[in-house]
């Protein structure tokens, strides 16, 4: 990632020059390595995906060159433009995550049309590689939008790491009332050593652990985020650790809740988490 | 100005209140202040699906209504469990509204 002459080929394939409506610029794609290594041994690729220009039009001339057919069928039964183009823009962050993945990885420069993001078991998303079928299943992914931003982390599947999960959220945006309604008091106590200027910012970054988890788990918040606990925080460091509960398991027993740390940031105008289920 | 919606004296629990309530805290969290004139919600506009709301923001939301009737916890992980124990993945503003009318009717002296 550091080796910029490495990433070369990978930048002349970036930008949507040639796709038809060439003149109106759609999407910025950067990669981003910060969200990439944890002290758990995650490592990840990573790339955001801005909104430079919204435009409807172009969006419908560029899905069919970005988008393989499952993925565009997916995409056209999505209600409405905002969602579609949310859709698309996380499409070409995880394409491209991946693509970075397949560079480092297996020296190969994978075109755009060649990966296939797929809502998987779980909404987790399914990668398919056309050009390198030996990594079938072997690439996990994680999308997250913010804003008019969308970001992707890909990793390799191992013993180590079966999924990965990755959050962000704007450090700008107004979130009163998150503390109240994502957080139980024992959690936002874990807080009261951080300066008060930085509490707003640690709280994101607790949400978005949460978040990070439950994607890595493939069960998400299960429409309560105190299904998954604040447990710790390490705020030199940037470890939260979890206690996620997973739905479907006997609640009787202890094997029902499992402990994950997610590896949280800020970088960009965004705080992070990025988690690893292991 | 938010703050002083929140601040205002407890809604009077009508189910016309409830509804403004909650209205007026779903733009409060899609960033539309009050005193603007906000579009208009549909009682069966769905949270995530037509109005955009993240989970974040669901979140955002919850507090927001915990705060606005004086910090009382509301079971709003219920919301997203139907009759049959399922997981909802999203739900409209009238099941929300219908949530608030239940559990402050039953809170009622």
């Amino acid at each position: 990632m550091k080796d910029d002459s490495a990433l070369e080929p990978f930048r002349l394939s970036l930008g949507f020059g040639s796709l038809p409506g060439h003149t109106v610029k759609g999407i910025v794609r950067n990669p981003w390595s910060l969200p990439t290594f944890a002290d758990d041994g995650l490592h990840g690729w990573c790339c955001q995906c801005v909104d430079e220009f919204r435009h409807n039009a172009w969006d419908r001339i560029a899905a069919p060159y970005i988008l393989l057919e499952p993925e565009w069928k997916v995409w056209c039964h999505l209600p409405n433009a905002a969602a579609r183009r949310r859709w698309m823009r996380g499409r070409v962050a995880a394409k491209d995550a991946v693509r970075l993945l397949l560079l480092d990885r297996y020296g190969f420069v994978a075109p755009l049309e060649s990966i296939g993001i797929l809502p998987g078991e779980g909404g987790q998303p399914r990668v398919t590689c056309t050009a390198l079928p030996q990594t079938k299943n072997q690439i996990s992914v994680s999308i997250s939008h913010c804003g008019n931003s969308s970001v992707a982390l890909a990793a390799e599947r191992s013993e180590f790491c079966r999924n990965v999960g990755i959050d962000v959220a704007s450090l700008t945006d107004n979130h009163d009332g998150l503390a109240e309604g994502g957080f139980v008091s024992a959690e936002t106590a874990l807080l009261d050593a951080c300066p008060d200027g930085e509490r707003p910012g640690w709280l994101l970054r607790l949400w978005c652990a949460k978040e990070a988890v439950g994607k890595a788990l493939g069960v998400g918040l299960a429409g309560n985020p105190l299904n998954h606990i604040v447990r710790q925080v390490d705020l030199t460091q940037g470890n939260v650790e979890i206690e996620a509960h997973v739905p479907g398991a006997p609640t009787t027993s202890s094997s029902s809740n499992t402990c994950v740390t997610a590896h949280v940031g800020h970088d960009r105008g965004m705080a992070f988490a990025v988690a690893k289920q292991g | 100005m938010l703050m002083s919606w929140i601040q205002q004296k407890p809604s009077s629990g009508t189910p016309e209140a409830t509804w403004r309530d909650v209205t007026t805290a779903i733009n409060q969290v899609l960033g539309k202040p009050p005193g603007t004139t906000p579009s208009p919600i549909q009682p069966d506009a769905l949270l995530g699906a037509d109005l955009g709301l993240s989970s974040l923001a669901v979140a955002r939301l919850a507090g927001l209504l915990q705060k606005r009737f004086n910090g009382k916890p509301l079971p709003f992980h219920t919301l997203f469990v139907d009759a049959s124990g399922s997981m909802l993945h999203d739900i409209s503003v009238s099941a929300l509204v219908a949530f608030l009318n239940r559990h402050l009717q039953r809170d009622k002296p």
